[in-house]
């Protein structure tokens, strides 16, 4: 690392070292308050909160909630509308599909399956993504042009097709299907990250810190990782958003969770065959994965909207 | 310019051998590829002569040349699925029909995205704006093979006024289409609209009004022109995602263009295809944001490449 000694000027104090380091997104309890108050007057982040809240608790408490076995076949009661349509049966609120399951209780396990993918991937991704960014943009050179160079090659390609092909070699099933979007999703969070660390690299607290010996790690840890965290929520929520679909799309078309447990991909797969005879198979869990992903993304907006405005949408 | 085009160049080969790289270990190294391509039922015969073919029954690294050697040369081997024919000419022959598939739905989005953009950013806050930023968010949260879905339940089954699948005429292009367009009409109005937005503030269009133009003239003239330029440049990197896209709307609609080849080739392990597939994509999309780079270098002269 270069650095320019006539430039810098130590203040004396040390907390003052810490306070001209600050970044200049503001942090604290009072923007936290702040946050809290934009958050309850817009309405649509609200909207969000309350959507993800809802589908978190119905994850969890799926086995309380759902009315019936999500696997049970009542083959007596197959394609059973839902209840404002006529010949609804009141056992089966939202209906049932082809094999005479209860639909509701197979939307309520689906989020589990929609979340955990949805929010493991985007962690997976994100810590990746924060690892090379830090390292890309603090050590520079070398590093920089080969993490750069795979930015690059990654954002080139069509994601879903490589997607489907690594799951289709892999062979599909839930740790694949995470591990191939956890992995494959890094780009937008390296990116920022490095970035930012770029930017932050040069400025008087990373020097002087340099300067009184602290070891290279601690730097990128305690000084570094901090200050360019807060734009990683953001990148995150539209990541969780993105990756729901994607799981979706994969389990739908066949090759990635397996058709055996319920998700929403395989629900709207199900019905694929009944469009005719059962639109309501296919139409619900589709509005269950927009209502959702909606909701994640009406708050990363304002996640946006208060940490960075820089960022836009990725992928 | 040209030493900036070379050297792009030669990434873009890096990536391109990158990813073919990436593709072929996965492929060898998470089990035995010439099972994964043989039936369950198939004997150990039918897997000594499969392995001969393939000719995996080479050592690792001899077999990594070959197939490099064979790629540059356009030669993936032949299909599985379609036997005798070449993998890299099915794709070949596959992609008219993808690209008549992306450039309508291309036009779909543009006819729609630039008037609502452009309304939305002038007359902020507006029912056009609204319906705007209504659009955006569902565009963006609605999975496409759900909207593929929903259109053929009303269009084809319950209306039954627009053919469920296939390539035969007019007619059976709309659903796809529409399908792809619509999340490309969501972003690409998002585009315009804060172009515009950007653009309007600009000292040269107060200059415009101050001198007494009619506002007509100066959203369409003095704007509009110089907010096309970020959203030109999207609309070349759209053509790749809408390839992307294709492939999930392709199915569904079983068009029969690169995506439905390679979705068809993946279920029963026509590896040489799927390979081939990869590969041409990738080309395909590395040309594009090329050609991308070097417009944009001509539409504003303030851009040095290099």
């Amino acid at each position: 690392m270069k650095m320019n000694p006539q430039k810098t000027t130590l203040p004396d104090n040390p907390a003052e070292i810490e306070l001209s380091g600050m970044a200049p997104r503001a942090t604290g309890l009072v923007q936290w308050r702040r946050a809290w108050a934009s958050l309850v007057r817009a309405r649509t982040p609200l909207f969000g909160l309350i959507v993800i809240v809802c589908v978190i608790l119905v994850a969890l408490f799926a086995p309380l909630l759902a009315p019936h076995n999500p696997e049970n076949q009542e083959l007596r009661s197959r394609l059973k509308p839902p209840f404002w349509v006529e010949g609804s049966d009141p056992n089966y609120i939202l209906g049932t599909d082809a094999l005479g399951r209860d639909l509701l209780s197979r939307l309520i396990y689906g989020a589990r399956i929609s979340l955990l993918v949805g929010f493991v991937t985007a962690g997976i991704s994100g810590v990746v993504g924060i690892i090379l960014g830090l390292l890309a943009g603090y050590f520079g050179g070398l590093v920089d042009s080969l993490i750069s160079r795979l930015i690059d090659i990654q954002l080139a390609f069509p994601f879903v097709l490589l997607a489907l092909t690594l799951v289709a070699i892999l062979g599909g099933g839930l740790l694949n299907v995470i591990l191939v979007l956890g992995i494959g999703g890094w780009m937008a969070f390296a990116r920022i990250i490095r970035v930012d660390t770029l930017s932050l690299k040069h400025r008087e607290f990373i020097i002087a810190a340099h300067c009184l010996g602290v070891p290279t790690h601690r730097i990128i840890l305690r000084h570094i990782l901090p200050n360019v965290l807060a734009p990683m929520i953001v990148i995150g929520s539209f990541s969780v958003s993105t990756n729901i679909i994607y799981e979706a799309a994969l389990t739908f078309l066949g090759v990635g969770v397996s058709a055996e447990i319920p998700t929403w991909g395989s629900m709207l797969a199900d019905g694929r065959d009944y469009l005719g005879t059962g639109w309501w198979i296919s139409t619900l869990p589709g509005l269950a994965i927009m209502v959702t992903v909606i909701g994640i993304n009406f708050l990363g907006d304002w996640f946006r909207d208060v940490l960075d405005p820089r960022i836009g949408f990725s992928r | 310019m040209t030493r900036y085009l070379v050297s792009r160049l030669i990434q873009s080969v890096i990536a391109i051998i990158g990813i073919m790289v990436v593709v072929f270990f996965i492929l060898r190294l998470t089990g035995d590829p010439v099972w994964l391509m043989l039936p369950p039922e198939a004997t150990q015969e039918d897997y000594e002569a499969m392995k001969t073919f393939l000719g995996m029954d080479r050592p690792l690294h001899e077999q990594f040349l070959t197939y490099m050697w064979n790629a540059a040369q356009g030669d993936f081997g032949k299909s599985l699925r379609f036997r005798g024919q070449s993998a890299l000419g099915l794709v070949v022959e596959r992609f008219p029909a993808t690209i008549e598939l992306a450039t309508v739905a291309l036009l779909i989005s543009i006819t729609f995205a630039f008037p609502l953009g452009i309304i939305a950013a002038v007359k902020r806050h507006s029912i056009w704006d609204n319906v705007a930023s209504i659009l955006a968010v569902i565009g963006q949260a609605m999975p496409n093979f759900w909207l593929a879905l929903m259109f053929i339940s009303i269009f084809s089954v319950q209306l039954g006024i627009l053919p469920t699948s296939g390539r035969s005429g007019v007619k059976s292009i709309i659903l796809p289409a529409l399908t792809l367009a619509l999340f490309n009409l969501a972003r690409t109005t998002r585009i315009v609209r804060s172009s515009m937005l950007e653009v309007l503030g600009e000292d040269y269009v107060r200059t415009a009004r101050a001198k007494g133009l009619r506002e007509r003239a100066v959203v369409l003239t003095h704007a509009m022109r110089n907010a096309m330029l970020p959203v030109v440049t999207l609309i070349g990197l759209d053509m790749g995602t809408l390839l992307g896209g294709a492939v999930v709307t392709e199915t569904v609609f079983a068009w029969p263009g690169i995506g439905f080849l390679a979705i068809g080739s993946i279920y029963v392990r026509d590896f040489p295809v799927v390979q081939a597939v990869v590969f041409f994509t990738a080309l395909f999309f590395v040309v594009i944001n090329l050609i991308v780079d070097v417009i944009y270098s001509f539409l504003d002269p303030r851009i040095r490449l290099g």
